[in-house]
């Protein structure tokens, strides 16, 4: 809300030193924004980074410090991976289209490398790698066998094993590996993927379709520039066309695509919103004002907001997202407002005094930017990183815009054409003795009471919906995409795992292992389809010692399994041999030698490591079957010693509700202090302020609650900033006296349609948060503007 | 690949390769004319396995039915009582009424087209085993026995499987499986009856 009425008597003696002063000032602020210009020029030359990647901004968990290391690591590593399925009917078809794909990708800046076949010799570099320590490698499966089955039992399914004509491949000589026990475990490991490896190429099959993977990893650290990131796209575009072309269909998955769209589309949305409002606020200068001069007066400030919100917050954050600049753009439609009221002075009947016409203004426009900086600061003191960053930006834009309104337009603005009295003023008398009056209009009252019920409907109605996934811009195809590829490769859910503690490794494995048994569990019981836990790979030590101990007293000690197996085949000296070749006392699986070894490369991101307190990692889940199953989970975590569950979603979810609540707090504070502000200015005659805001505010949240539209924090964000806007309007027509209530009219209306003009744009951005933000504002200004007129008193009709 | 292709490798077992004296190469069509078209075939085998480290031979026997579209049971008799079932859904041992899964295409993808591969194998499919091996075919006269060599294309197959021979006339003999390590696998059909009916016991054990 903004303020006093502009309307003081006129004092004509200026002492000189504050006309130096305001000089001084405006030279101070020249030199500021020049800077700033500066650091923005030496900023694009230097390639305009910016992020992209939402995850980034988002709150970690400062309490503990190791989740949010958790999901930073988890974050970072799947930040640089694309995965495209090329998938056909017939292999060789898709093979051929996943080389030509590949082929477009290899060598391209910002690709590091792209495959379309899987060295072959990987598996071998596995079954060599964990031969020497097959002894302790048991799966939990087998350890359970050989307790449990009798001596007769083990023997009788080895022998049928080494007579069956098909079956799995020997990986190990029978004499290493007389029960056949160490290709099952690595067989039964490599089965965990949903990728199999076939010939060459790593493929999923999908019914009747074989999807052969291209798997590719971009380069470069950080955000990319807005060039590097089309660039990029182009790229995956041509590779794909290519695998097309070769008669594949495609599927691709990758935050890089999802970064470039919403980069593609942030950028677009900036331009639009930003052109469009400023199109449309010179169009609207020029119509009323039919001179240039007042239109540079007034965008003016507005550029400079821009220009040195831009270039501060360069300096201000490490990473500037996206989303704050498209956010940003409503400082247009806000900070036009100071220009407005400054070059409105021009319709006066009076001689033109620019100083004057400041020392008149002053008190509103600083009410107002106090009022609008109140409610941004109440988004930039929220600790999520995102919503600071627009609350800041935005703050900058506005403080920078207001002082350049004050220092300079004065002293630009010395001189002003004489404006046009004619069509437009007319066309606003007409307007305003045409509009229906609260008292008048009977139409009006019964509109009014409708909309009242609707609206008092639609806010019990309403839904609230706190998902931080708000903040994405979907494009339904991208992430049909992505859900395409996560679904077929089973890839883990996003933000969902548990991180496992322990004091050492041997522990922190032990502790894996405990989890991992439930996890077998659910997944033996459907309600998950897979997880991934470094201690599938590397048991502890404990694990290992007791496999080896049981395959010695049951399979490889005399008089054991295999020398009654080897005696059964005819062969009864071989189980010496077998003996004899037992690992029994090779060095056990260590972590570090697992992580040194390119067998851990796609599970090292699981491997967290030394903490400040110990060890942790961190055991991803994939296909988790609905609410009961993640209850499940979440009991199951519960009785764990060293296991967290971590829903890092969620728990951003209910961080955003929390500060929804808070927001809706702070809004009801907002409207108190703004009618007890009100009432004691305008007694009597307050309600006539108020009405058209709290009326469109009420009207805007029923609309969202009649229509079923998601209510969210930047919907109540939304309503108090036009509580803000929105009160000005009734102040500058209730302010004034009769014989300036068409002056006011016109500024509030100029005032009004930049506003829609900017939010209104907004409403059509591709992110749903944003959309809603720029929805809410979009209603409520109309509202409040179109309602102001309705409480104008009767004699000032 | 590699695991389908070899668990269908292993499912060849062989005949000894006899080459005949006027040896003059075939085409594929030319045994693929020669091989009956069946829908069901069954017979007797005898499997011999020669294991390095394994004094001597392990010989069973049995009988076997191949059915298309569902797959194969290989019932051994001697020297133990075991049926295995390869199908779509993978391997499993019938034992007595009960299903021991010992290798499922769930959990193996790989192995959804072994059943398409065996069918290959057993009706002597050269044209479909075509895409994963190369091979020498070997003919006397049109008509007479013939046999063909197959080599795996994949080299890391080839890691597991030196050769397959196959052997045939109207219908296979028989094949012999070399593996890299140097074991083999000879399989010998006998009694060969092509669009054999399957028996109720045998439908049942396919379901």
């Amino acid at each position: 809300m903004s303020s006093a009425g502009p309307d003081r008597p006129d004092s004509n003696d200026r002492p000189p030193r504050s006309a130096w002063g305001w000089r001084v000032g405006a030279a101070l602020w020249l030199g500021a924004v020049l800077a700033c210009a500066g650091v923005l020029v030496y900023r694009i030359q230097h390639g305009f980074h910016y992020e992209t990647q939402l995850m980034a901004l988002l709150p970690g968990d400062d309490a503990r410090p190791i989740v949010t290391r958790a999901v930073d690591r988890m974050a970072s590593a799947a930040s640089h991976q694309v995965v495209i399925l090329v998938g056909s009917d017939d292999v060789k078809v898709a093979g051929r289209a996943a080389d030509a794909c590949a082929a477009k990708l290899q060598g391209q800046p910002g690709i590091a490398h792209a495959v379309a076949k899987v060295d072959g010799a990987f598996a071998d570099t596995a079954r060599n790698f964990y031969l020497p320590f097959r002894d302790g490698l048991l799966t939990p499966a087998q350890q359970a066998r050989l307790s449990q089955a009798t001596d007769e039992a083990l023997v009788t399914r080895a022998v049928r094993q080494i007579y069956s004509p098909v079956g799995p491949p020997r990986l190990a000589p029978l004499e290493d590996d007389p029960l056949g026990l160490f290709s099952e475990a690595i067989l039964d490991v490599a089965s965990r993927s949903a990728m199999q490896v076939d010939g060459d190429r790593l493929v999923v099959r999908d019914g009747a379709t074989t999807w052969v993977a291209v798997l590719v990893e971009t380069s470069g650290d950080d955000g990319l520039s807005i060039g590097e990131q089309t660039a990029l796209l182009h790229t995956f575009d041509v590779a794909t066309e290519a695998a097309q072309a070769a008669g594949a269909r495609t599927l691709r998955a990758g935050f890089v695509f999802h970064a470039a769209v919403a980069a593609h589309q942030g950028q677009h949305e900036m331009s639009t919103i930003g052109l469009g409002s400023l199109l449309g606020i010179v169009l609207l200068v020029l119509v009323v004002f039919r001179s240039f001069k007042p239109l540079a007066l007034v965008v003016l400030p507005v550029a400079v907001g821009c220009v040195t919100a831009v270039g501060l917050s360069q300096l201000l954050f490490a990473k500037l997202h996206l989303l704050t600049f498209v956010f940003g753009t409503s400082i247009v439609g806000v900070a036009v407002d100071y220009g407005y009221l400054f070059v409105a002075g021009r319709i006066d009947d009076r001689p033109w005094d620019a100083p004057r016409r400041r020392r008149e203004i002053l008190p509103s426009v600083a009410m107002a930017l106090a009022t609008s900086l109140l409610a941004y600061a109440a988004l930039a003191t929220l600790p999520f990183p995102i919503l600071r960053q627009m609350g800041v930006f935005t703050m900058l834009g506005l403080v920078a815009a207001w002082l350049t309104a004050v220092l300079w337009l004065p002293l630009l603005g010395a001189r002003l054409p004489e404006v046009s009295k004619g069509g437009v003023r007319r066309f606003v008398v007409a307007a305003r003795k045409r509009w229906p009056r609260v008292g008048q209009s009977r139409a009006l009252h019964a509109g009014l009471a409708a909309a009242a019920v609707l609206s008092a409907v639609g806010i019990l109605r309403i839904q609230t919906n706190d998902d931080v996934r708000l903040l994405y811009a979907a494009v339904p195809d991208t992430v049909r995409q992505q859900q395409a590829v996560e679904h077929l490769m089973r890839l883990p859910e996003a933000g969902q795992f548990f991180l496992v503690t322990g004091d050492t490794e041997e522990q922190l494995l032990q502790r894996d292992e405990a989890l991992s048994a439930k996890l077998d569990g659910m997944v033996r019981g459907g309600q998950l389809k897979g997880y991934e836990s470094p201690s599938v790979y590397v048991p502890s030590m404990k694990r290992q010692r007791a496999a080896r101990d049981l395959l010695w007293r049951r399979v490889d000690r005399p008089g054991g399994v295999a020398d009654a197996m080897f005696a059964q085949l005819g062969s009864p000296g071989t189980g010496a041999l077998t003996r004899q070749k037992a690992a029994r006392d090779a060095a056990l699986l260590t972590p570090q030698a697992w992580l040194a070894s390119p067998v851990s490369t796609p599970f090292r991101s699981l491997w967290l490591g030394k903490t400040a307190k110990g060890y942790a990692n961190v055991i991803t889940l994939s296909g988790l079957q609905g609410d009961a199953a993640l209850a499940q989970l979440k009991q199951d975590a519960q009785g764990l010693a060293g296991v967290d569950f971590i829903d890092h979603v969620r728990a951003l979810n209910h961080l955003m509700g929390v500060f929804r609540k808070k927001m809706e707090l702070l809004m009801w504070v907002g409207y108190a202090v703004v009618s007890a502000f009100l009432i004691l200015r305008y007694r009597k005659r307050s309600w006539r302020v108020l009405s058209p805001t709290l009326l469109a505010c009420v009207g805007t949240a029923g609309v969202f609650g009649l229509l079923g539209l998601n209510f969210n924090l930047f919907c109540v964000f939304g309503l108090l900033l036009s509580l803000d806007m929105g009160v000005d309007y009734g102040i500058y027509v209730q302010d004034r006296g009769a014989k300036h209530v068409d002056v006011a009219l016109l500024c509030a209306s100029l005032a009004a349609i930049s506003t829609l003009l900017s939010f209104g744009l907004l409403a059509l951005s591709h992110t749903p948060a944003l959309r809603t933000f720029g929805l809410t504002v979009l209603l409520a200004i109309s509202g409040s503007w179109l309602l102001a007129p309705c409480f104008l008193e009767k004699e000032n009709a | 690949m590699k695991l389908l292709l070899l668990l269908s490798a292993l499912s060849l077992g062989a005949a000894p390769t006899k080459p005949a004296a006027p040896a003059t190469p075939a085409t594929l069509a030319d045994i693929q004319k020669q091989l009956t078209p069946f829908q069901v075939v069954s017979g007797k085998f005898t499997q011999s396995k020669k294991i390095k480290i394994i004094t001597q031979p392990l010989v069973s026997s049995g009988a076997f039915v191949l059915a298309k579209g569902k797959g194969l049971l290989w019932h051994t008799e001697k020297p133990f009582d075991a049926t295995l079932r390869i199908t779509q859904a993978g391997i499993a041992e019938l034992d007595h009424g009960k299903v021991n899964t010992l290798v499922s295409t769930q959990a193996q993808p790989g192995m959804q087209q072994v059943g398409e591969l065996l069918f290959a194998v057993f009706s002597g499919d050269l044209k479909a085993l075509g895409a994963h091996f190369t091979f020498d075919a070997i003919q006397a006269p049109p008509g007479a026995p013939w046999s063909a060599v197959l080599r795996p294309r994949d080299p890391q197959v080839a890691k597991f499987v030196t050769s397959i021979a196959l052997r045939g006339q109207k219908t296979m003999h028989g094949l012999t499986l070399v593996e890299a390590n140097g074991d083999t696998t000879e399989i010998a059909f006998d009694a060969v009856v092509v669009d054999a009916k399957l028996t109720p016991a045998q439908v049942a054990q396919f379901e």
